[in-house]
């Protein structure tokens, strides 16, 4: 499995498995040349997807904060904690590192972890050390750095050009050089990293803030069963709600209502909107019905409600100076909500076109009013209804080849009056096995218009379609 | 098609008539709506009357009606109705078709209300067989294939005959019948032989109701 990105003219790989490093292949290596030392036909190639992967790494930095309050998105594929004063809580550092180690696991990361008195040095070690997990005992940094690749430093590309040019290719033997004469040689960064590093240097941080979703609640004076009373609290939370999105200029996308019960569990009711919404009283029409249903068991004491997904909205302002796109947009979301909220998200989807031949594989089901990602058109004039799975029938070619003579549908005999085809739509080898169809547009002498397939492998015939 | 107006339609056929409720939903679809307003969505309510993708886009690869086209599968036949009256309602739905097998009486006027307060158009697919039921329609019309002796043999045509028009008494045989064929996209054209290059606006269901009124 590659993991392949565009620079420049080339494709170069940028991420690579177990499997391929151990066969040679490294970050840089053209395509090409990577499929050539991997065996044939086991090559997997993705796209890379730098900006979903930051994404995802922020995400992970959130996750992160359950082992420190500082954590830091170090590079492209680097987290960085600073757990002074947090290792006790887990046993130790090599508690906390067979904890992160775990937690990483269950998430289905491999990981290379370091520590240190340093974020240089820990880096270092982790990124570059020989082990999976390194722990560098307090002020070992100076012995830890020395056998790494300069690389450790994380110094720009020309100066690790120029140190390479002088073989000076471990830390240790920067160490060795006269501290004097690096600033003028390579700049004062080399010298500000490896101070860094030891510790003798200051290092900014800049730790990841979660935004908190936005949240609202209310508490009765005790235990209550009183519907209306708990309907008039899930609308003033609501409403709460949706004033602090609207403050952030955020849109609810998924809603979490939590009832607190007496001495059962808070029963969450959770509502998803196609559109993001803050609009109060929309919200309250897809919560009601759950609501109604609900068991509120021996009464209810805490009502919670929390955007747990939004996404950006802009202000009521901007609404106004737009024309009415973005409202009928936003009536749209609301219809499709509401029939989905009651029949349930797949009974309610859109469709776009795909690249397949194939008149059953030619759409996909998406989400309703999804912006088709292409602009797949269909392969040839089209019935409006197609029956799935193909309806076999009888009919009567004069060659075998040929046009149709007559065609038996619905339980009649019917003489056709006018045939267009063949059509040859082939199977996608790739998927199997799969039979090649000769396709014909009949229309028989009643003017019902059939789409008629004839499998060649076997010479049965069907009816896939009809325009209706 | 400016016979379809505002409120729900009937149409007999032994199969949904897609092609039909295509080309009204293509015309009454537009970015700019008659009031100047957008009322975009189309509904297709009921796994019987879902149109195939690829045909809702054409031969000629305009796939705006397929954007704006919403697929709704209602498990039961009260979720059906209630899909529809809800649809009806929206002020975001243009048009709203939906497999109406079995309607009551009660359950067509329910629409036609809901209709005339959302503004949407519902078109009903029913059976021929229903054609003695009662319901609270605007109009009722019969579908069926149209005869290959047409122009263009094969293309396929219908034939519309209004069977019932609300405050209208019924019309002359030959005055309600009106064959229409797709265009190139997913309008529908009328092929009518006294009408052949006029527009199928001008030829539609309102010259039949001042055919009626006057004869």
């Amino acid at each position: 499995m590659l993991i392949a990105e565009n620079i420049g003219q080339r494709r170069v790989v940028v991420a690579r498995c177990e499997r391929s490093r151990e066969a040679g292949v490294h970050p840089g290596l053209p395509v090409a040349q990577a499929r050539a030392v991997l065996p044939t036909g086991t090559v997997r190639l993705e796209e890379a997807t730098p900006r979903s992967d930051a994404v995802r790494l922020r995400a992970l930095a959130v996750w992160a904060r359950r082992f420190s309050p500082l954590v830091q998105v170090d590079g492209i594929n680097g987290l960085w904690l600073d757990i002074t004063g947090c290792a006790h809580l887990f046993g130790g550092e090599e508690g906390m590192c067979n904890a992160v180690h775990e937690g990483l696991a269950r998430l289905g990361i491999t990981v290379h972890l370091g520590i240190a008195d340093t974020h240089g040095c820990a880096r270092a070690v982790a990124r570059f050390g020989q082990t999976e997990i390194a722990i560098v005992p307090p002020d070992g940094q100076r012995e830890a750095m020395a056998p790494l690749p300069v690389e450790a430093l994380g110094l720009d590309a020309r100066t690790n050009r120029a140190l390479d040019e002088l073989a000076i290719d471990r830390v240790g033997h920067l160490l060795d050089v006269p501290r004097g004469v690096l600033p003028a040689r390579f700049g004062r960064e080399l010298l500000l990293a490896l101070d860094r590093a030891l510790g003798h240097a200051m290092e900014p941080l800049d730790p990841v803030r979660p935004i908190a979703p936005c949240r609202a609640e209310r508490t009765f004076d005790g235990y209550t069963t009183n519907l209306e009373g708990i309907e008039l609290a899930v609308r003033e939370v609501l409403g709460d709600t949706c004033s602090q999105l609207e403050e952030r200029g955020r849109g609810a996308r998924r809603l979490v209502v939590e009832l607190g019960r007496y001495e059962l569990d808070p029963l969450r009711l959770a509502v998803a909107m196609s559109v993001p919404s803050r609009d109060p009283k929309h919200l309250w029409t897809l919560v009601r019905p759950r609501l109604e249903r609900a068991h509120l068991g021996f009464g209810v004491e805490r009502v919670t409600v929390t955007a747990t997904r939004d996404a950006h909205m802009p202000g009521a302002q901007i609404e106004q100076w737009q024309d009415s796109a973005r409202s009928s947009m936003a009536e749209a979301g609301e219809l499709v909500d509401v029939l989905s909220g009651r029949l349930g998200m797949n009974a309610v989807r859109g469709a776009v076109l795909t690249q397949s031949h194939l008149p059953e594989r030619a759409f996909d089901w998406t989400a309703p009013m999804e912006v088709p990602r292409d602009d797949a058109r269909p392969s040839g004039t089209r019935p409006t209804a197609l029956f799935e799975p193909p309806m076999e029938t009888s009919a009567v070619a004069l060659t075998p080849d040929g046009p149709v003579h007559r065609i038996r549908w619905q339980g009649e005999d019917r003489v056709v009056v006018s045939c267009v085809g063949p059509e040859r739509i082939g199977h996608e080898w790739w998927r199997g096995r799969g039979s090649t169809r000769d396709y014909f547009r009949v229309r028989c002498e009643d003017g019902a218009c059939l789409w008629v397939a004839r499998a060649r492998e076997t010479g049965r015939w069907y009816v896939h379609g009809v325009w209706a | 098609m400016a016979g379809f107006g505002r409120g729900v339609h009937e149409l007999l056929a032994t199969t949904p008539p897609i092609a039909i409720c295509m080309g009204i939903a293509a015309d009454h679809s537009d970015d700019a709506g008659s009031e100047g307003t957008a009322r975009g969505l189309v509904l297709w309510i009921g796994r019987r009357c879902w149109p195939y993708p690829p045909g809702l886009v054409g031969p000629s690869g305009d796939a705006r009606l397929l954007k704006r086209s919403v697929y709704v599968d209602p498990p039961t036949r009260e979720d059906r109705l209630w899909a529809m009256d809800v649809a009806l309602r929206s002020p975001a739905a243009a048009v709203v078709v939906a497999d109406a097998r079995g309607l009551s009486m009660a359950g067509s006027r329910r629409l036609q209300l809901a209709a005339e307060a959302g503004g949407a158009i519902g078109l009903l697919a029913r059976r021929p067989d229903e054609r003695g039921e009662i319901s609270a329609a605007a109009t009722r019309w019969l579908v069926s294939p149209g005869s290959p002796d047409a122009l263009d043999h094969a293309r396929p045509t219908w034939t519309l005959r209004l069977l019932r028009r609300k405050g209208l008494r019924p019309m002359t045989e030959d005055a309600r019948d009106w064959t229409v064929r797709l265009d190139d996209g997913t309008r529908l054209v009328s092929v009518d032989a006294d009408a052949a290059d006029r527009p199928a606006a001008s030829a539609g269901p309102g010259r039949w109701s001042r055919t009626a009124s006057s004869g």
